[in-house]
């Protein structure tokens, strides 16, 4: 449309406006839910992946999670960090993201399922050992962080990985 | 430490057993209470002021005059009471003591207790008694 036709249309309506400026936000929300959710799945993931596995599998003991063997928990312990590790990175950038957000939401999940039911039980849990060494929360505080995270990758999951993501690079075929 | 005295009296002798000491920085005793069990092992003593120190752990954990209670377990124990005092102001002692918390960070342990099996790491009592058990076994019948 040229200037002057614009000039003879008059302003655009309000109310065609606003939706767009809605999508933009939930567009945004999407693309800092994503970093937000991939920031803290590396960030929880690494200190334990460089740790002792054995670290992590005495956390996990801690739980007391009926039908887990010593064999399972140090197998678990040894690959569930760098499931953590992976993903975050995934969704850091944006790679598959909504396959990422929907296998972190999976995870998220199990996490607040373990943790709740550690809590039902009265399971004496000092703290949960999400972040390893790097940072001490108690269960009901994890399942809060967890709860907004689900939020969050549930966002991801329902709106793509939004801008600045490798899947939009791919898709347009060049750079964000 | 039941799990690790059963698994002691289990095999006597036929394990040696090293204790290194790991006082967390957030446990505001945990480093004056090592110092004390070591200089209770000067006197060959260490054992019986570290299991007493753990069992009367709620005395002293956060007691402002912690070291009043250090001083009456190792009254009770009949440790000699100079050189226990002594001990507890001799920079060796507390060196010794750093030293085991150095080598513990160098080699990664974050959680206590932590046992090694002939350099094979298992945290906490549920490991050593089962996978670590196991490791025992296989080194006294290898």
């Amino acid at each position: 449309m040229s200037p002057e036709a614009r000039d003879r249309a008059g302003p655009r309506p309000a109310a065609a406006a606003a939706p767009h400026a809605g999508a933009d936000r939930w567009a945004a929300a999407a693309v800092a839910a994503r970093v937000v959710v991939g920031l803290a799945f590396v960030l929880s993931g690494f200190p334990k992946a460089v740790a002792p596995a054995e670290e992590f599998a005495a956390v996990i003991e801690a739980y007391y999670i009926p039908g887990l063997t010593e064999a399972n928990i140090l197998a678990l312990a040894r690959a569930l960090p760098w499931v953590e590790v992976l993903l975050g990175a995934c969704l850091l950038a944006g790679y598959r993201a909504r396959l990422c957000a929907a296998a972190a939401l999976a995870v998220l999940s199990a996490f607040l399922l373990s943790l709740a039911s550690v809590v039902l039980r009265g399971v004496a849990l000092e703290h949960c050992g999400c972040f390893g060494a790097a940072l001490s929360l108690t269960p009901l505080q994890a399942i809060l962080l967890d709860s907004v995270l689900a939020a969050g990758a549930v966002l991801v999951l329902r709106r793509k990985g939004g801008n600045w993501s490798l899947d939009r690079w791919i898709e347009a075929g060049t750079p964000p | 430490m039941g799990p690790f005295k059963s698994l002691k009296s289990q095999y006597g002798e036929r394990v040696r057993v090293v204790f290194k000491h790991m006082p967390w920085g957030f446990h505001r005793w945990s480093k004056s209470a090592a110092l004390a069990s070591e200089c209770a092992g000067r006197q060959g003593r260490f054992w019986d002021l570290h299991d007493a120190l753990f069992t009367r752990q709620a005395e002293w954990a956060e007691n402002e005059r912690a070291p009043e209670v250090f001083y009456s377990i190792a009254e009770s124990l009949e440790l000699e009471p100079k050189a226990f005092a002594e001990c507890l102001e001799d920079p060796l002692a507390a060196a010794a003591v750093d030293a085991d918390f150095k080598e513990a960070r160098q080699r990664w342990v974050n959680s206590t207790p932590t046992f090694f099996v002939n350099g094979r790491r298992f945290v906490g009592g549920r490991q050593l008694v089962t996978e670590g058990k196991r490791e025992i076994e296989r080194l006294l019948k290898g």
